[in-house]
């Protein structure tokens, strides 16, 4: 009877050791967001004020401390819609077409046969050894050429060519067996039906891993999107926005926070749709089963 | 499943088609006649608002006709974006930049050179820190002007009365000279409380009011030259580190992971920081009881770093003389006394014209009496020296400060080594 009883207490401890480190571990983890979403209710150059806790629980206490004038000035002032769509356009387009390709050319370099294609596949790698930055005059210079600056063209295309998006399909579709391939061809399917009735399919976790990541390198990409676009442009997304509550001694915290807290949403929303072909697909391209 | 994958293929590809076509959301690019002039700003909100209005006005106003287009682009990145736009060719006609920026620009002949419109009368109306950011000596050896200051800004000593008043000392009388200063820290360090007189950065540009004060140069005449291993500039150097080494005052802002010195004042940890302009408005909106004071005096009285933004006028392929003289008449109209005193009261700034200084209205006393502190400390504050990489000065210098600051080097040995790196890496040849 008393062992039974330590065992159950035991257990009880266990878990409560379990909560306390789980409840550790969220409160970590969302404290950045805690703390953005407070300080874009700060009062403006109050940012930096270590002061959370309003003096007195009451209306005037909280009033003292947090205000929602931030986000009433940057839905008024900001325009933060026009950015907000913009960015939706730009990242959803380029996501969907980068991944489009990158399913294409993982597929041919995963399942095809042809010369030189080790060869032609290490090279891509080897680009991805060279930084970003040394890309954005050539490609400022091509995209401009083609009469592509300041349109929704320029500011997806040139970022079309994802080679980590082609290297992530490839060594998911090595691990599709080759005799599923070979029993399509045997039941009459095309080159084309393999690929979007059999490959696409089965490779959907790295589809919507690679879609997702894509996503949100556009939806954050600031640079590019700067110098690709006029200023004062109708199509100037949310980095470039939210750039504009930085000066040469310091930024709008609280103004950018409060443009943060919406900015963050359709990330957040695709997460969640989206996690479990996620988690799924970040594990199963890892390893070559 | 083989016609829904078809019908989806289908649309990517007309979607893709069109997309590339540029006939789904083509926008349309609108181009410049030969009486436009455009101007790139990289003001915050209020800033742009009164410069369009004070644009519009000359719009109005000037004898040929000509009209301002503004358009604003961020701070964060503008260097990216100028540098882009030039290799474009297609440059703004005007545009707002750093102004350790320009002696970059100017060296690859970019900006216009208005000497021909500016005589020595005309110079000595502006800010002399401020002017002589766009005075540069060019390949040839002359100096010529390019652009004129927008904005200028250096710091000052900022104090929190209240803890003055604690550490029982007049906040109405902040300390005049270094020694003063010292004596106060003293005064204000009380460690257990995590409370220190001073809180200072360490960066090359928050270190010259205190070269500055010493009588320190940093070039010579010729620009070929460092000098900042002379013995006022060691000597200097030396009581700034022994403000944190040897009198324990200074509460580390300098380092990494230290309390920053405009948030440890904020939070009451420093008593007196070095501070800009652009933090009064933050300062005064979190209600922090506080004093601005004139940078105090060393051997050479009180002086300042200088910051700001120049207006330049950038080279176009097809420009008559008639549209550059436009442009210059419109910097001119931006930073006459009349306009500067405008927008010195509207927005509490330092105007670059010193006609203006007379004529600053602000309602608020207290940030009148702040301003005019301000006003008074760019008197004598000393431009950053004009080489044409002032980042990598920074980049040299600011680790051998640390150095020092950490005990790894003396002061002498520091700057010796800065010294020597920077005439090898950083200066022209002789």
């Amino acid at each position: 009877m008393q062992s039974a009883m330590n065992v159950k207490l035991m257990k009880r401890l266990k878990m409560f050791a379990l909560y306390a480190v789980l409840v550790l571990g969220g409160i970590i983890v969302l404290f950045p967001l805690i703390w953005m979403v407070l300080t874009a209710l700060k009062h403006p150059g109050t940012a930096f004020k270590f002061n959370f806790i309003p003096s007195s629980f009451t209306p005037a206490g909280f009033s003292e401390l947090y205000t929602i004038e931030n986000f009433k000035k940057v839905f008024n002032e900001f325009n933060f819609m026009k950015y907000f769509i913009n960015s939706i356009i730009v990242a959803t387009l380029a996501a969907l077409f980068a991944t489009t390709f990158s399913c294409m050319a993982g597929y041919v370099f995963a399942k095809k046969n042809f010369a030189g294609k080790d060869f032609l596949f290490y090279v891509l790698l080897g680009t991805m050894m060279i930084p970003g930055m040394m890309y954005l005059v050539p490609q400022f210079v091509i995209t401009l050429k083609l009469g592509w600056f300041d349109t929704y063209q320029g500011m997806i295309v040139p970022h079309l060519a994802n080679v980590f998006g082609v290297f992530m399909m490839r060594q998911f579709m090595r691990s599709i067996p080759d005799s599923l391939i070979e029993a399509a061809k045997l039941d009459g399917a095309s080159e084309w039906q393999i690929f979007s009735i059999l490959i696409v399919p089965l490779s959907k976790p790295i589809i919507v891993t690679l879609f997702l990541l894509t996503f949100l390198f556009h939806w954050s990409n600031f640079i590019w999107q700067l110098v690709i676009t006029k200023p004062g442009s109708a199509i100037l997304t949310l980095p470039v926005g939210l750039a504009y509550f930085s000066g040469p001694h310091g930024s709008e915290w609280e103004l950018m926070m409060s443009a943060s807290c919406f900015s963050i949403i359709p990330i957040a929303v695709l997460f969640l749709i989206a996690q479990n072909f996620f988690i799924e697909g970040m594990t199963r391209g890892a390893v070559k089963e | 499943m083989i016609r829904n994958s078809f019908i989806m293929t289908f649309i990517l590809a007309v979607m893709l088609i069109g997309f590339l076509c540029g006939t789904l959301f083509m926008n349309q690019v609108t181009g410049m006649g030969p009486k436009d002039i455009l101007v790139w700003n990289s003001y915050g909100p209020s800033e742009n608002k009164l410069f369009t209005e004070i644009a519009a006005e000359w719009s109005k106003t000037n004898p040929g006709g000509y009209k301002i287009h503004v358009a604003q682009i961020p701070w964060m990145g503008q260097e990216s974006k100028y540098r882009t736009a030039l290799i474009a060719g297609a440059p703004p006609d005007i545009g707002r930049v750093d102004t350790p920026f320009v002696p970059e620009l100017v060296h690859n002949g970019i900006l216009e050179d208005i000497t021909q419109f500016v005589t020595p009368e005309i110079l000595k109306e502006y800010v002399p820190a401020a002017i002589s950011s766009c005075i540069i000596k060019d390949k040839d050896g002359k100096e010529r002007v390019y652009g004129f200051p927008d904005q200028t800004n250096g710091a000052c000593l900022f104090y929190n009365k209240q803890l003055f008043r604690e550490a029982g000392l007049d906040p109405e009388n902040p300390p005049k000279t270094w020694d003063e200063f010292l004596a106060y820290c003293k005064k204000l360090t009380i460690p257990e409380k995590d409370q220190f007189g001073f809180g200072m950065d360490n960066s090359l540009w928050w270190s010259f009011p205190f070269f500055n004060t010493y009588g320190a140069e940093f070039l010579n005449p010729e620009g070929d030259k460092c000098l900042l291993n002379s013995k006022e500039a060691i000597a200097a150097l030396q009581f700034k580190i022994d403000l944190y080494r040897v009198h324990n005052v200074e509460g580390r802002a300098w380092s990494s992971g230290g309390r920053k010195p405009e948030d440890g004042f904020l939070n009451k940890r420093y008593a007196m920081v070095l501070m800009g302009p652009w933090k009064v408005a933050d300062f005064r909106k979190a209600k922090v009881d506080f004093g601005v004071a004139l940078v105090p005096a060393g051997p050479k009285g009180t002086s300042t770093n200088v910051g700001g933004t120049n207006m330049v006028i950038f080279k176009q392929r097809k420009r008559s003389p008639e549209h550059l003289k436009a442009c210059y008449d419109f910097l001119r109209y931006l930073t006459s006394a009349e306009v500067q005193a405008k927008w010195a009261s509207e927005l509490r700034q330092i105007p670059v014209n010193m006609g203006a200084y007379a004529n600053v209205k602000i309602d608020d006393s207290e940030e009148a009496k702040i301003l005019s502190v301000f006003m008074e400390q760019m008197k004598t504050a000393k431009a950053r020296p004009k080489v044409l990489k002032y980042a990598q000065l920074e980049l040299i210098i600011n680790p051998e400060m640390e150095n020092a600051l950490n005990g790894g080097k003396t002061v002498e040995q520091a700057l010796n080594d800065a010294v020597k790196r920077i005439e090898a890496e950083a200066l022209p040849k002789k």
